[in-house]
């Protein structure tokens, strides 16, 4: 009986879930067509090759100061 | 170095593998799979996209509860239980370690991923008669969603205890999910320069989940532009990778 309640209960979880995340889709309309989406994820990808570029700069940066220290 | 990753990675996939939650969670989604022609039963005409849509978001939803249970626990358990130790003594650095924690992770997903998907293909033909070409499509951009909520919480449990790791990975995947729409409305609606500002770095932390479902694709048989998917691919990968070289840092200084 527990099992027959758990997937009465998952299933009409995951019913209301595909509506409503359909829902707001539909007020999008297809991502694939919304500009946003694609704006958004080269923007992440720039943040994401800055930071990484960033942090291999201030590497470098710290190993270029501490040869000079050991040398001075 | 491949050596050891793929080492780590059978390693976590034996592991994985013989937990209980995958167990549980597979036969629930699978059950839940099969029990949907039940409720399409109700919906006469539309009775196929009523399936493809809830064994979709079931394939979803399964995989990354799978990759959030089995994500979170695999490098704290190891380093309470003290197994993490003769691994490290080894010829292994910790970014291996972490790779392979991840890949293991990720193989296993990816096994309940495609046991579900082959129910579900089982269920259109059932219904169509004929195999649904963008079902490999939708799902194999469903993975790449699980890659990026296995990445993260591979990385949050770097540093944090699993409870801890489940909430957050859960919460990033919640807000990655409804980002554009909601977080993406709050900053507009936002007034003061210091939320806008927090609620900017909110949004541009969080990934862009919602790239990854072609649910409405598969349902509506709409075709997806080639370059859209290509720069989704790229922008999944991309986010994986940024978040485990994360991950890999913060274990490297861990001290375990």
């Amino acid at each position: 009986m527990r099992i027959v309640r758990t997937l009465a209960a998952s299933l009409a979880l995951i019913a209301l879930a595909g509506p409503c995340h359909a829902d707001g889709a539909e007020e999008l309309g297809h991502h694939w067509y919304v500009p946003t989406y694609r704006m958004e994820m080269q923007t992440q990808i720039a943040i994401m090759a800055g930071f990484a570029l960033a942090v291999l700069a201030a590497s470098w940066l710290a190993k270029v100061i501490r040869t000079r220290r050991s040398r001075g | 170095m491949m050596t050891g990753i793929w080492t780590i990675a059978k390693m976590s996939l034996l592991e994985n593998s013989r937990k209980q939650v995958f167990h549980v969670l597979c036969l629930l989604m699978l059950a839940i799979i099969a029990g949907s022609t039940l409720l399409s039963i109700f919906t006469e005409g539309v009775q196929i996209k009523i399936l493809k849509d809830l064994c979709m978001t079931c394939i979803l939803f399964g995989g990354a509860a799978m990759a959030i249970a089995l994500g979170s626990s695999g490098i704290p358990n190891d380093v309470e239980s003290r197994t993490i130790h003769p691994l490290i003594a080894r010829p292994l650095t910790r970014a291996q370690y972490v790779m392979g924690k991840f890949i293991g992770t990720f193989i296993t997903v990816s096994i309940g991923v495609a046991a579900m998907t082959v129910a579900f293909s089982a269920l259109i033909f059932m219904f169509q008669h004929s195999f649904d070409t963008y079902v490999g499509l939708a799902v194999l951009f469903t993975l790449l969603e699980v890659a990026i909520i296995t990445a993260i919480a591979t990385t949050v449990s770097t540093f944090a205890t699993p409870a801890v790791t489940t909430v957050l990975t859960f919460l990033a995947y919640v807000g990655g999910t409804i980002k554009i729409g909601y977080v993406g409305g709050l900053i507009e609606r936002s007034s003061g320069g210091l939320t806008k500002a927090l609620y900017s770095m909110i949004y541009h932390a969080l990934p862009n989940l919602e790239c990854f479902n072609l649910k409405t694709s598969l349902v509506h048989h709409d075709a997806v532009p080639a370059a859209y998917l290509g720069q989704v691919a790229l922008y999944g990968v991309c986010y994986i990778a940024f978040v485990l070289v994360l991950g890999m840092s913060f274990f490297a200084r861990k001290e375990v």
